[in-house]
Formats: C-alpha cells, sequence, structure tokens
C-alpha cells in the first residue's frame, strides 16, 4: 500500500514538474537587453552583422530612375555611443571582381532612446539611419533616412551571450 | 488493497487531466491578448504611380493593446523622401493566429493614406508577417502597392 501511494506521489510529482516547464513556468534567463521601455545606449554593445532587407538609390537626382542598392558588414557598438565596422556596397549589380571583402570601413555614432528607438550617423559615407532595437537587444530594424535613398536594414547581435 | 490503487490510480488521472490541459491550449491559438505589446516594425515595397514605380520603406514601433487598438509612429522613405508619421488603427487576430488590421497614417494631425493589412503570426508569437491588401488616399483614390512587413516584439516573449 504504501510503496503504491509513494510510486502514485513521484509520477504526480513528475507530471507538475513537466507541466510547469512546457508552461514556461521555470523562471525564464533574461539578456540584459532591451526590456519594455528599457533602452539606453548601452543596450547596443558588441558585434551585429548586418543586411540590406530592399535598398534603391537613385544615381541622378533629376532622374526618376531608380537602381537597387545593397550592402552587408559588419559593426561594433561600444555601448556609449559609438561604433565602427566594414562593409560591402554594391549599386546595380556594379562591383569588381577583385574588390576585396568589405572594403568600406564604418565609423560613427549613435543615440538610443528609452523607448528602443534612435538614430545612427556612418560618418564616412554620410548614411544616417532611424532605427528600432527589438527581440531584446539582439536585432535592429532601420530605415535609412537620406534623400535619393530608399533603403531598411536589419543588424542581428553575432554572439547571443556576448552582452548577457 | 486493490481499492487503494484504483483510487490512487484515479487521482493520478485527474492531476494528469488538470496538469497537461494548458499544455494543449498553449500549443495552437493567437488572440488579441497573447499579440498585445510592444512591437517594431520594417516594411519595404513599390509604390505604382502613373509615373511609374517609386521605392517605398518605413521602419516604425507600435503599442497593440489587449482590445486591439494601434498606436505608433514610423519614419518612411518614398523615392527617397523620408519623414516622420504618426499610426493609428484596430487590429483583429483569429485564433489560427492570421490576423487584419486596418491602419490610418497621420502627419501633424492630418490624415495622410488608410492601408488594410493582412498579417501571419509566428515564431510563438514574437514576430508577425505583412501585406499590404490596399492602399486608400483620404479623398478615396486607390493606389496600387506591393508592400511586404515583418514585425518583431521590442522584448522577447518566452
Amino acid at each position: 500500500m504504501k510503496r503504491t501511494m509513494l510510486f502514485a506521489g513521484a509520477v504526480l510529482f513528475g507530471i507538475l514538474a513537466l507541466s510547469l516547464v512546457y508552461q514556461g513556468g521555470v523562471p525564464p534567463v533574461h539578456a540584459e537587453g532591451n526590456s519594455e521601455d528599457g533602452c539606453s545606449a548601452a543596450t547596443l554593445k558588441g558585434s551585429y552583422g548586418f543586411n540590406t532587407l530592399t535598398g534603391f538609390v537613385r544615381l541622378n537626382p533629376r532622374s526618376s530612375r531608380f537602381v537597387p542598392d545593397v550592402a552587408a558588414g559588419l559593426v561594433t557598438f561600444d555601448g556609449g555611443g559609438g561604433f565602427t565596422g566594414k562593409a560591402t556596397n554594391v549599386t546595380n549589380g556594379d562591383i569588381a571582381p577583385e574588390t576585396p571583402p568589405f572594403p568600406f570601413a564604418l565609423v560613427g555614432t549613435y543615440t538610443l532612446d528609452s523607448d528602443c528607438t534612435g538614430s545612427l550617423t556612418e560618418i564616412n559615407s554620410g548614411t544616417h539611419l532611424n532605427l528600432v532595437v527589438v527581440n531584446n537587444g539582439k536585432e535592429i530594424e532601420s530605415l535609412q533616412t537620406d534623400p535619393q535613398e530608399t533603403r531598411t536594414l536589419e543588424f542581428k547581435r553575432i554572439m547571443v551571450g556576448e552582452h548577457e | 488493497m486493490k481499492n487503494n490503487i484504483a483510487r490512487a490510480l484515479l487521482v493520478l488521472a485527474a492531476a494528469s487531466v488538470v496538469a497537461l490541459a494548458p499544455i494543449q491550449a498553449n500549443a495552437a491559438q493567437c488572440s488579441l491578448g497573447s499579440m498585445a505589446g510592444n512591437w517594431a516594425y520594417t516594411y519595404t515595397g513599390t509604390i505604382f504611380t502613373q509615373n511609374g514605380p517609386l521605392p517605398a520603406a518605413s521602419v516604425g514601433r507600435y503599442h497593440q493593446d489587449t482590445a486591439g487598438n494601434i498606436t505608433g509612429s514610423q519614419t518612411r522613405s518614398v523615392a527617397g523622401n523620408s519623414g516622420v508619421e504618426e499610426i493609428t488603427g484596430k487590429i483583429t487576430v483569429n485564433g489560427n493566429c492570421t490576423a487584419t488590421a486596418n491602419i490610418n497614417v497621420f502627419q501633424n494631425a492630418s490624415l495622410q493614406r488608410s492601408a488594410v493589412l493582412a498579417l501571419v503570426f509566428d515564431s510563438n508569437g514574437n514576430h508577425s508577417r505583412t501585406i499590404f491588401k490596399s492602399l486608400t488616399l483620404p479623398d478615396g483614390t486607390d493606389v496600387p502597392v506591393v508592400i511586404t512587413a515583418d514585425a518583431n516584439r521590442l522584448v522577447t516573449r518566452d
């Protein structure tokens, strides 16, 4: 009798523990990224890969013709409003085969408000982005705001544990 | 003895039903309540005008409450001209995680356009994919567009 009740108790405990795990009842481990309305410049610290989701540029401001313009690269945010990086840019498919990978040096500044929106200025190319940090600081959605350019870019943290 | 075993098994069965039922409930459904929160998005696409196609893109942030009300702001760029706009709207969410949203876009409190969006929530309710079904100017003119959007929660749910 005792053995039966002990066995039943053990199985019951197992079922309850399993249900807690499946329902997310175990306290989650949170990154120190953004929380609801809790971003600052320090939210962005570490290396992010980025690429253009879609991009078009008007090479001649007097023309209505836009051509594809995309980029990919790496940026490292210092957590204090600055960043460095490197990128490859391709405009209308024109890139020489001998071009080394990521030939463009990136350097600039960024700001981030408490609601996780912000802006970024890349000095060498004169690029300006409006951005929103999402997914606990692991990703950035952004839009280029410069005249003659219509381009969105997405950034993803390279090492997820880097800022945790 | 037999009675005790039967009683123990009965307790076990009842406990199993109570403990595991929420797992099945969690597995499938989306609702207005579960999709509420703070979101950010980008959209990109093409607006077709009489003078030719124009590239369009945007980045923005919005809050969605448990009643489906949406409020937020965005920076949009159309053919290289950018501007800041406010958005309001209403979303309905179906149990299969599809949704429809009606969004109004304002600049300095003046209505610029209205859009009807079709959405699907995925990634355990942390991400959505969207396509514009229509875009209408305040005078009722329908503007042909092909625009898609991706949205992510600012803070991912576990």
